[in-house]
């Protein structure tokens, strides 16, 4: 068979696995695959801005947030259904980052890091005051669904599950064409992608519009999943951190990497905090440093060389690489 | 009389964070490396002061420099064996392996000495000069004056001493100075063990002013990375300069807008900075990074 008629086949049964697995699968592995679907989304949605165009950022959690606080409030306050406020968890977040890029894309490289990290907690910081709006600290309870529990269970897993798809099928198509190659450009020297025509704000901006594009409707979907949002767990630092390992810890750069580094650090998270609650943050931490230290091109890279190409040697080398 | 307050408020203010910004600056301003555990750090070294003075009874001012020294090593440690791994990478790399160092640091206070709040009280806590309307607390001009002192034994370090000329001449060109004989290893050693033990002596003196969790380091990052453009990278006077910005701006604001809004007013002074001045206050023009 010709390799994408392999390739084509693999991603046939494994959807159709999926699509099969909640009814015969217990709530418990629903729920847990229907996190690794909301980390797929999230993972994917970071590598089309921040792995594509070199912009790294340390806070896309703010759009995770807003589009939570979107679905939320039109839920509670205006009454309105879902569709409408997941219609919203895409298109309030979209708008704030155009409004954003207005002022992050002033910053380059460092600054550009650091006042990410701050964008997120300025957000975070806003909605907690706002409590007439967002009532703040409180948190917003959303209202519940009159169906059962199974029900609920398969009915985020395929809303996840959906949306997954939507999103790596969007960033495919995205990279592979005439937006992909600008940022490509852009990330491999700025000054030399403007030089030869391509208007790098308007492709910065339309990767960051698309970016948080999806990571809203992530949010709106989670705030109805979890039906309880503050401020403290939707703006929280640990989702942008999580981001952004995943998609270093699956290889940065390609498109299978973040889907690879979200299912592995998702199974590892659920086997941690089963039996190590109190020190899963401290090996997160030291998952981190190690992954920095001696793979940092992830696990594909890992896939790519296959088993002639990893030795004691290969890992000295990477720890070497950067040593001053 | 109320703007007065203001800006001595904003002044005392400024002395805490011009020493929190100081290790930031320098590990920045050097190395090029955006230390995202100085938070990490300066938990630590309240937590040290902490200790030592419930087990030992030993005030926290005079336990800055036994804190000093123990923070010393600690940087000396995570530079030798970690940070100098990556320290020619891109500054992606070494912001989430700092990032891993922090989230590492900050789950280890929490499993050894819970998440409960701890705070010092000393006897001259409360105590303040009153003048007219205007009320300076003694602590807090204490801990001015100490930023004050050691800010001068900083820049008398890296301006006379040799491996002070070996940390400039790193920040001027890294291969320069490898040609010239400078240890670049060693040398970025020394630089982060100063920058932890700044970060420790900041630490001990928020200790005494706020109440200490192993959180409490977190939201100081942001604000070290302002006052650092605000000031200057490359420039000691310059981070002084800059804290003490940050606090009267701050505390103009505060006073203004109310408590709630701090984080957006110092991200607004960033983006100002950066527009009108990107290299800062006192800084020189090309020592800026990045842009």
């Amino acid at each position: 068979m010709k390799s994408w008629q392999t390739k084509s086949l693999t991603i046939l049964v494994v959807m159709a696995g999926l699509v099969v697995i909640p009814f015969f699968a217990s709530g418990y592995i629903t729920r847990f695959l229907t996190a690794v679907f909301m980390y797929l989304i999230l993972t994917q949605a970071w590598n089309l801005f921040g792995g594509y165009t070199g912009y790294i950022s340390f806070g896309h959690v703010a759009f995770f947030g807003v589009g939570a606080y979107s679905t939320a409030i039109c839920m509670t306050k205006l009454n309105l259904p879902f569709h409408i406020g997941l219609a919203a968890s895409a298109l309030v977040p979209t708008i704030v980052a155009l409004g954003l890029s207005f002022i992050l894309f002033k910053l380059r490289g460092h600054y550009f890091v650091m006042g990410s990290l701050a964008i997120a907690e300025v957000f975070r910081e806003i909605v907690s005051n706002m409590t007439s709006v967002t009532e703040g600290g409180m948190g917003i309870t959303m209202p519940l669904l009159p169906w059962e529990v199974e029900t609920l269970n398969k009915v985020f897993y395929f809303l996840m599950l959906i949306t997954a798809v939507v999103t790596a099928i969007t960033v495919l198509i995205t990279v592979r064409s005439r937006y992909g190659y600008a940022f490509r450009a852009i990330r491999d020297g700025e000054l030399g992608a403007s030089a030869i025509g391509i208007n790098t704000t308007l492709y910065k901006t339309f990767s960051l519009c698309l970016s948080a594009l999806f990571v809203g409707i992530t949010g709106g979907i989670y705030a109805y999943w979890i039906t309880y949002i503050e401020p403290n767990n939707v703006f929280n630092a640990q989702i942008s951190i999580l981001m952004l390992v995943m998609v270093y810890l699956g290889g940065r750069g390609t498109i299978l990497g973040p889907i690879l580094g979200a299912s592995v650090l998702e199974l590892l998270s659920e086997i941690f905090w089963v039996k190590f609650l109190t020190i899963h943050t401290a090996i997160l931490g030291i998952m981190i440093v190690v992954v920095v230290l001696f793979m940092p091109g992830g696990i594909m890279e890992l896939v790519t060389r296959g088993r002639a190409g990893i030795s004691w040697q290969w890992f000295k080398q990477n720890l070497t690489r950067y040593k001053v | 009389m109320y703007v007065l307050q203001i800006l001595v408020n904003g002044i005392l203010q400024g002395g805490i964070y011009a020493i929190m910004a100081m290790g930031f600056s320098l590990v920045w301003g050097v190395m090029l490396v955006l230390n995202i555990s100085h938070g990490a750090l300066i938990m630590l070294g309240a937590y040290i002061t902490f200790w030592l003075f419930s087990l030992f009874g030993i005030d926290p001012f005079f336990g800055i420099p036994i804190v000093m020294a123990i923070m010393f090593g600690v940087g000396a440690v995570l530079q030798k064996y970690v940070i100098n791994y990556v320290a020619r990478a891109p500054v992606f790399t070494t912001a989430i392996l700092t990032w891993g160092l922090d989230l590492l640091f900050i789950n280890l206070a929490l499993v050894l000495w819970s998440p409960n709040y701890r705070s010092i009280e000393v006897g001259y806590g409360g105590k303040a000069l009153v003048l007219g309307e205007l009320v300076v607390p003694h602590v807090r001009v204490l801990i001015l004056g100490i930023s004050l002192l050691l800010t001068l034994a900083l820049h008398l370090f890296i301006s006379r001493t040799k491996t002070g000329r070996a940390i400039r001449a790193c920040r001027m060109s890294v291969y320069g100075s490898r040609i010239v004989g400078v240890n670049i290893g060693k040398t970025y050693i020394i630089c982060f063990a100063i920058a932890a033990a700044l970060a420790g002596a900041a630490g001990s003196m928020l200790s005494v002013v706020q109440t200490i969790s192993p959180f409490m380091g977190v939201q100081y990052l942001f604000l070290c990375f302002v006052i650092c453009t605000l000031g200057g990278l490359g420039s000691i006077a310059g981070t002084l300069v800059g804290g003490i910005t940050l606090g009267i701006i701050q505390s103009a604001a505060t006073a203004i807008l109310g408590p709630g809004y701090t984080l957006a007013i110092s991200f607004g002074a960033l983006l100002l900075i950066l527009m009108v001045r990107p290299y800062g206050i006192l800084g020189r023009e090309q020592y800026e990074t990045g842009i």
